[in-house]
This record gives C-alpha cells, structure tokens and sequence, in this order.
C-alpha cells in the first residue's frame, strides 16, 4: 500500500512539475533577474494546476523529504508565513532560523553547513553580501526576497488572486509553483 | 527330620514352569531344547516355539557373529556365571524387537549332562538401566540436533527445531526459544511449541508471561542460557504441568541443547557478517575506482569552470556568469559525491592529526545550535579526562553531520540531540583485528527520535540503503561513517529501537599524549610569493593542464613531467626548484611517493605536495608528507602550498 502511495505521489508531481526544460539551475532564485513574462505564465499554469489537484484531494505530498530553512527574523512576516505554508503544503519540512545565527563571522562555513542540512534556504532581511556568501557555499538554491523579484511575485499571486483566491493564498500558489520548479 | 519327601521329578518341572526369570536349556550345538513359560513370554514366542530352535535365533543380528565366537569359547570352558554382574545384553524377540537383559549361565557338564541353563531377566525397568536407557535418548537427540545444525545453514529452521526436540525429549508439553535483541527491552519468542495463545512466536515476550503460564496450567519451568562469548543472547524453556524432571540428566541435555544452538547461531552470524562484508568490499571496490576516475574528470571540469570563472567575461553577460556559477556549484557536489563514494569504500585520502576532541564537539553543537531546526535542542558534554583522537578532522566533522542529518530526520517534530565525549572503556573488542590502537576515544550522538526497527538497524551502515522517500536520500550517509571509523583504524556502533531514539557511536584512535594537536590554519601565510619554482608531475594532460593553469594564475614558474622517471631526471639535473607537486598514481611507472622520497634526499630536501583522488596506494607514504584531495579548488591549492612553505621555513 505505501508503495503504490509513493508512485502516486511521483505522479501527481509530474502533473504539476514543469518540463525539465525549464528548470532553474541552482542559483540565487529570484533577487537577481525579475522574471520573464513567459517565466509568469509558467508560473501561473503550474500554481494552477496546484491549485486544482489540491482542490480534487490529490496534490500528495510531492516535496516530502526534503527540508527547507527559513532564515528570517524572530517575527513571522506574511511572506514568511506564506513560505512556510506553500512548503508543508507541498510536504516537505521547514526549520526556521534565526537571521543573526546566519550572519556570523564564519558567513562561509554556516553556508556550507546549511548547504549539507537542507535542500533550499529561504533569506528574510539578511544583507546583500551575506545571501552571496551563502549562495556561493552552501550549493543549494537560495530564495532571497528582496527587490524586484517580491514584486514580480506579487504580480503571479495578485494574477492568481484575480480568478478568485485571496491574496496570502495566491502567494502561496505561486511560491508553491516556484519551489516545484526549483525542488521536485 | 530329613526334607519334606516330593517326587523330584513333578517338583523340578513345577520349580522350571513357575521360575520368574526365563530358563533356557541349551545343548552342545547352541539348540534350546527347553524353555520355561517366563522365557516364551520375555521373548515373545508361544509355547514351545522356542524349542529346537538356534539360541543364536535369540541375538540381535548386529551382535551374532560375536556372540557365536563367545558360544563356542564357553563351550570349551564353560564357568557358571551369575546375575548381578551388571552384564546388560540385548535380546532380540520373536517380532525383532529388543530387550534389556542380564543373563545367568550355569553348565550342567559337571552334573553329567551336556547342556547349558541360561536365566534370562528383563532389566529394562531397572533404574540404573532406566537411567541409562534416558541418557541414550537425550544424547540421540542431541546427536540429531548436531547431525541437522551441520546440514542445515537457515538458523531460523535450527530455531524452530529445538522446541520439538527438547519438548520431545524431556516429555514437556510446551518449550519455546527466546531470543534476545541488541537492544534493551523483552526477549523475542523466536520459536515455540505448545504455547498459550497469548504467546506469540515473533512477539516480545510479555511481562506477565508466569500468570500466562500458570493459568495455561504449566508452572512448573525448566530453562538453559543461550550465550555467545560470555554474552546471554537467549534462553530454552520448557513447561510442564507439575514439577520438572530436573535432574543432572536433564540439565546435561538441556546445556547441550543450547550450547549447540548458540555455537549455530554464533557461526550464522558470523557467516553473514562475512559476507556482508564481502559484499561491502566488493562495492567499494567498484565506486572507489569509479570515484577515482570522476574525480580526475571533476578536477578537469571545475579548474576549466573557475579559470572560466575569473575571464574578463563581458559584464553586460549577467547570465553566462550564472551558468558558470551553477556549473561550478554542480561540480562541487559532483565532489561531494564522489567523496562519500571514497569513504565508505575507504578509499580517501585522510590526513589525520590529533584532535582536541572537547572542542570539536563544542564546535559542532554551537553550529548545529544556529543551523538547525530551534525545536531540536542540542546538549554536549565530554568528560574532563576525555582525550584527544586521531583523525582527519574534516572528515570527523563530515562524519559527525551526517550522523546529526540522521538524527534530525528522526526528529520532524524536535527533540533532543545530544553529544558525548569518552574515553572508550569497552571498545576494544569492537575493532576486531589484532595489533589495533591501545586506547580508544567513544564520539556518541543521541537522538530522541523516532529510532529504527530491527529490520533497518541491520541494514543502516550499508550503503545505498535508505528509508527515505524516492530520490531523496543517496543512502551513503552512514556507510561513509562507517567507511571513515574503518579507515580511522576506529569502530563505529548503533543502538536503536522504535520510539527509543538512536545512537551512533564513533570509536576512534586516542592521540598518544606526546603527539602535538594540528596547525592552526590561521597562521599561515595566505599568499604565495611570486615566481616560485614549481615541478608538476601528472600523467593526466588534462588535468595537468589545468594545474599548470592555476599555477600560473599564482605567479609560479612550473616544470611540467608526465611521469615519475622524468620528473626525477629533472630533480637530479640540477635545476632549481622551490616545491614539488605530484599525483600519487602516475600510470605503470615511477610513484608520486617514490618520487617525494627522492626529493627529500636531495641535498637541499624539497617541500613535497602530493595530489590525490583516493586513498588505495598511499599507505606507504610517509605520514609528514602534505596531500591534497583532488577535486580541488584553485584557492584550495594555493592555501596547501602556502602551508607547505610555512612549515619549510
């Protein structure tokens, strides 16, 4: 039973993963480049597709196994709250951490740490320098949430909100697109 | 007054037919020519059956042709003997069944007549012959119990058979075996014959297993120890519904019984061990030398992809410069791979030093404190006496990650992690080959988490096994720990159980206390000075290219051979040069180590680099020579060669 249980988890993934065409390298997810418009549209079909496999019972648990951190401050933020949602959604595991531990003077050995401990980190209002030192040693895709990208985000999740979801569930559509592109 | 007066004759044949013992007459020629109705009745014959037949006819046919010999030597002599003497024969019966017997002769011959009296007496409900009769059956079982542990190699049947047998031999209505687990809790009921319903064979054995019994009506018990080694790894009982026979006999059986279990099971175990270990080698053998290959490739892909890197590439060309990065970050966990391949094949190269074993952990639990998950709580504690290990400190620290990785998977919901620093009080005996370190330092990581069923500690130190989800896990983790304590010349334990937590021990070498801890990277110079003279010797072009590459970017001025006789030819040709950097492995010729021993006679002995991708082969490099682990970074080169020359200096 657990068996046909984990097939059935692979597939609903390859229902809502992207070609491997497209596939982000591992890189700085989305500070950098704001994404393109066929990168939105991508975006939106995928969160899309989440959105109806969830509604039918079947989205599974297509990230289980993996572990993402999240390096943020001690107060939640809605963006955050949404990462950390769009993540258990999709089944994988979350640890926040405290920014200020992230941020020692050994940037370079924590990052490589965190590279071997999780699969993804999430960076909440860390400096510029110090998400570059973690990208450049820690070899896993990093979020960082600054800049253009948060807003080109927001653009797929009020997109998302507009055929009928709220704003915070939108967010977590298109963050839960974003970590099937980068994760499954 | 004289004897009553009875006619002798009625009165004889009355004494013969009412004789308790059976009476045989036996002529000269071995034929029974009378027998009483006692005999026809031991031997199963009707009245007067017996008569002219062969007394022969009487022998058991394994013992005939002896006991003819004996007729005919005690017809030539014959002597009266008597009961008593404790002669135990056998009688064979009229259906070719056998009895116990004692046999009386007395010879008639002196009484003028040519016969023989035989008296014959069943003795099988003698207690002595009882006995006797017992300690044949159980040491017949016994015996069968040996013949079946020889042929038989599944010790699960050898399990299963010894209930049967013992209930069989000791008469008992119910006996089961008990096996005990690694871990601490209940024995199992490994196998059992006769057992209440609510003893299950493969189910602990319950807590209140004695009112079980007695409401089962079974309270009198009789049980031997399995053990292996001094070690108790289970128990034979028996049950039975009154007192137990339980005599030196039945102690005997029983102790046999199980002393030839648990040597059975001793050698399945240490079968299995074998060949896991067989199969252990086997792989290692294989991705060691796949490892080896992929990391002369990586050294060739990532030094093109950071020479590629540090190009004036145009700066507008934002995304090539991310295409290199991720290329390069691939590469490295490319690296990585390989790296837990070479460990637990132990086959990398370790550059063990002693390690102040109270800091390291301080050091690993504060980072593990800021990076992992804030509900798992993370507690150390070495003991003040706790020495320093030997070992690739790295590598220690990799080791001891992957165990915490472990550790936190078993914990979704947080926990406890805690790390402990010993001297090893018992961990000799875990090493298993003679001539090991004499003093051992115990590294234990405990979990509080979810633990492992029997069927996956088994199988936890294998590599490629994991129980995490499809594509998730490469299962390498605790195999590379396992290959680094081997390889360390240490051990590596585990004891878990569900709901119990986990805990990994590492037991590693104790530094001698004259053995001075590492360098301290930090006091080394961080340049190189320029145009330093360098002899590289690869037998690989590309990855000699890329070397010379990275040498150039330094400032060196380099040599280049393609083997080790050359590069020797140029070392005795008097030129000038300021550090040696060689492969280990340089194809069918000359060594990398040969070559640095020829170096370091030079009258002005050379700083000697030695490069590597594994370990196999290196064993007889001296252990002052400095080795740098291929894949290797540009930055990781420059740091090597600049603590090379500090220590020259």
């Amino acid at each position: 039973m657990r068996r046909k249980a984990r097939v059935s988890a692979r597939r609903k993934v390859q229902g809502v993963s992207p070609s491997s065409s497209t596939a982000v390298p591992q890189r700085i997810v989305w500070s950098r480049d704001a994404f393109s418009a066929s990168h939105r549209a991508r975006l939106i079909g995928s969160a899309e597709r989440i959105r109806k496999l969830a509604g039918e019972g079947c989205l599974g648990a297509p990230l289980a196994g993996r572990n993402l951190a999240l390096v943020g401050g001690a107060v939640e933020t809605e963006h955050s709250a949404a990462m950390r949602a769009a993540t258990l959604g999709l089944g994988a595991r979350v640890a926040r951490l405290r920014r200020e531990d992230a941020q020692t003077h050994d940037i370079a050995g924590t990052a490589r740490i965190l590279g071997r401990l999780y699969d993804a980190i999430h960076c909440e209002g860390l400096a510029a320098a110090t998400v570059e030192c973690i990208e450049q040693h820690a070899g896993v895709p990093i979020f960082d949430e600054t800049g253009d990208a948060q807003r080109m985000l927001t653009q797929v999740a009020q997109q998302l909100d507009a055929s009928g979801r709220g704003h915070t569930q939108g967010l977590v559509l298109a963050l839960q697109a974003l970590l099937l592109e980068v994760l499954a | 007054m004289g004897a009553p007066a009875f006619e002798e004759r009625p009165l004889f044949k009355t004494l013969f037919a009412a004789y308790p013992d059976g009476l045989l007459l036996v002529d000269a020629s071995g034929a029974i020519v009378l027998a009483n109705p006692a005999a026809c009745e031991l031997l199963g014959y009707p009245d007067d059956a017996l008569l002219g037949l062969p007394v022969d006819a009487l022998v058991p046919d394994s013992i005939r042709p002896r006991h003819a010999a004996y007729r005919e030597a005690y017809g030539e002599k014959p002597r009266a003997r008597p009961m008593g003497t404790q002669m135990d024969l056998v009688a064979r019966r009229r259906d070719g069944s056998e009895v116990m017997v004692e046999i009386a002769l007395s010879p008639l011959q002196e009484h003028g007549l040519p016969y023989v009296v035989a008296a014959v007496r069943a003795i099988g409900s003698y207690p002595r012959v009882k006995q006797a009769l017992q300690r044949a059956r159980y040491a017949e079982h016994v015996s069968q119990f040996g013949r079946m542990a020889v042929d038989v190699r599944d010790p699960r049947l050898l399990v299963e058979a010894v209930p049967r047998l013992a209930a069989q031999a000791l008469e008992a209505p119910a006996a089961y075996v008990l096996l005990h687990a690694d871990e601490p809790g209940p024995p199992r009921v490994a196998a059992g014959i006769g057992l209440p319903a609510p003893l299950r064979t493969g189910q602990p054995l319950p807590e209140d297993c004695e009112r079980i019994w007695r409401e089962a009506g079974l309270a009198g018990a009789l049980s031997a120890p399995l053990t292996d080694r001094g070690r108790r790894t289970g128990e034979i009982c028996l049950r039975f519904r009154g007192e137990p026979r339980n005599g030196e006999d039945e102690q005997h059986f029983l102790e046999s019984l199980s002393s030839l279990l648990a040597t059975s099971l001793q050698r399945a175990h240490s079968e299995a061990q074998l060949l896991h270990s067989q199969r252990l080698e086997s792989v290692g053998q294989l991705t060691g030398g796949i490892a080896h290959d992929f990391n002369n490739l990586l050294t060739v892909i990532s030094g093109n992809l950071q020479v590629l890197e540090e190009l004036d590439l145009p700066s507008q060309d934002e995304s090539s410069r991310q295409l290199v990065g991720a290329a390069l970050r691939a590469a490295r966990r490319g690296a990585e791979l390989t790296g837990k391949l070479l460990a637990f094949s132990r086959r990398q190269v370790l550059q063990p030093q002693a390690v102040d074993t109270r800091a390291l952990l301080a050091a690993m639990a504060d980072m593990l404190r800021r990076t992992l998950d804030q509900r798992i709580r993370i507690e150390v504690h070495a003991d003040d006496d706790c020495p320093r290990c030997v070992a690739d400190p790295t590598q220690l620290e990799s080791a001891l990650l992957n165990i915490a990785i472990n550790a936190r998977d078993a914990m979704p919901d947080g926990g406890t992690l805690a790390f402990h620093g010993t001297r090893a009080e018992s961990g000799q005996e875990l090493l298993g080959e003679p001539g090991g370190p004499s003093e051992l330092v115990a590294l234990s990581v405990r979990d509080s988490g979810s633990g492992m069923p029997e069927a996956v500690k088994a199988r936890a130190f294998e590599p490629f096994f994991t129980t995490k989800e499809s594509g998730r896990g490469t299962g390498l983790g605790l195999a590379t720990v396992y290959g680094f304590a081997k390889q360390s010349r240490g051990a590596v334990t585990l004891e878990s159980a569900p709901g119990l937590g986990t805990t990994v021990t590492l037991y590693l070498p104790a530094a001698p206390d004259h053995v001075a801890p590492g360098d301290d990277d930090a006091r080394v110079p961080t340049h190189l000075p320029r145009g330093l003279a360098v002899l590289l010797v690869e037998d690989d072009a590309a990855v000699r290219a890329v070397v010379q590459r990275f040498l150039d970017t330094l400032g060196c001025v380099v040599t280049w051979c393609a083997s080790g006789e050359e590069a020797a030819a140029q070392l005795h040709g008097g030129q000038r040069f300021d550090l040696l950097l060689t492969d280990v492995a340089l194809g069918a010729g000359m060594r990398g180590t040969e070559l640095a021993r020829i170096a370091q006679q030079l009258t002005a002995p050379l700083p000697v680099l030695l490069m590597s991708g594994f370990a196999s082969g290196l064993i007889e490099a001296p252990p002052d020579l400095e080795l740098l682990r291929k894949p290797f970074e540009r930055s990781e080169l420059e740091q090597a060669m600049t603590r090379l020359l500090a220590a020259a200096r």
